[in-house]
């Protein structure tokens, strides 16, 4: 059913279940572009890079290094991830702090460096669609 | 343009995606949100509040328990399971719910 909503809407961005299943059962056209969110654990690393790989052979895919503290952090996604497109967000206690309390990061502290890093991203998605 | 949002859980998917739905209405698009995820917490990163966010869980699962009708048209799920967020937003969730008090 979800497929009646395309192009009624001009870009539809879908959260999808957590893990790898939801990729797996994705079809060619069912997205232009998957974002795969990693942080620095081993195992979210090996989460993504599996899902990046299936992923890739449908799609664009754009992975964000996401809580990345220092160097090493992002040597270790770049490891694992490097085959791919890769946006870094650094670590920021802003994002924690606002969704405690119930509220965007975007709209508490747009100017935090993981909301800068991800407005970036967002910015250059929307560049690359043609305007409404 | 569609785009899906993948990754373990706990790692920051959700958001990933909150903010970049954001973004993409703020710089002129229109953009429908699905929260696909069992523990639909999308509405908090796009920043329409624990209480709406909350309420939409609850009509979501009125769904799952039979309680309410499925809506027989895509423009009647968004509707009935959707809400407005901030920047012309439409938020949707669409998941089935595992996890009725997501933690």
């Amino acid at each position: 059913m979800l497929g009646e909503l395309e192009g009624k809407e001009e870009i539809l961005i879908c959260d999808m279940e957590a893990g790898v299943g939801t990729v797996l059962r994705m079809e060619k056209g069912d997205a232009d572009v998957v974002l795969v969110v990693a942080d620095p654990s081993a195992k979210s690393i090996e989460v993504a890079r599996r899902a990046a790989e299936i992923a890739a052979e449908r799609a664009r895919v754009i992975v964000v290094a996401n809580r990345v503290r220092d160097e090493a952090d992002l040597e270790a996604m770049r490891a694992g991830l490097g085959a791919h497109e890769l946006v870094e967000v650094p670590e920021d206690p802003a994002v924690a702090h606002a969704e405690r309390e119930g509220l965007a990061p975007i709209d508490v502290d747009p100017d935090a460096p993981a909301m800068r890093a991800l407005r970036e991203l967002g910015e250059r998605l929307a560049a690359q669609t043609a305007p409404p | 343009m569609k785009i899906a949002v993948a990754g373990k859980g706990g790692v920051g998917k959700t958001t990933t995606s909150g903010t970049i739905a954001r973004t993409l209405a703020r710089a002129g698009h229109p953009v429908l949100a699905l929260d696909a995820d069992s523990n639909p917490m999308l509405g908090i990163s796009l920043g329409v509040g624990p209480e709406e966010t909350d309420a939409l869980l609850a009509a979501r699962q009125a769904l799952d328990e039979g309680e309410a009708e499925h809506e027989p048209t895509a423009e009647g799920l968004v509707e009935t399971f959707g809400t407005d967020a901030p920047d012309g937003v439409r938020l949707v969730v669409v998941s089935r719910i595992d996890r009725p008090d997501p933690g």
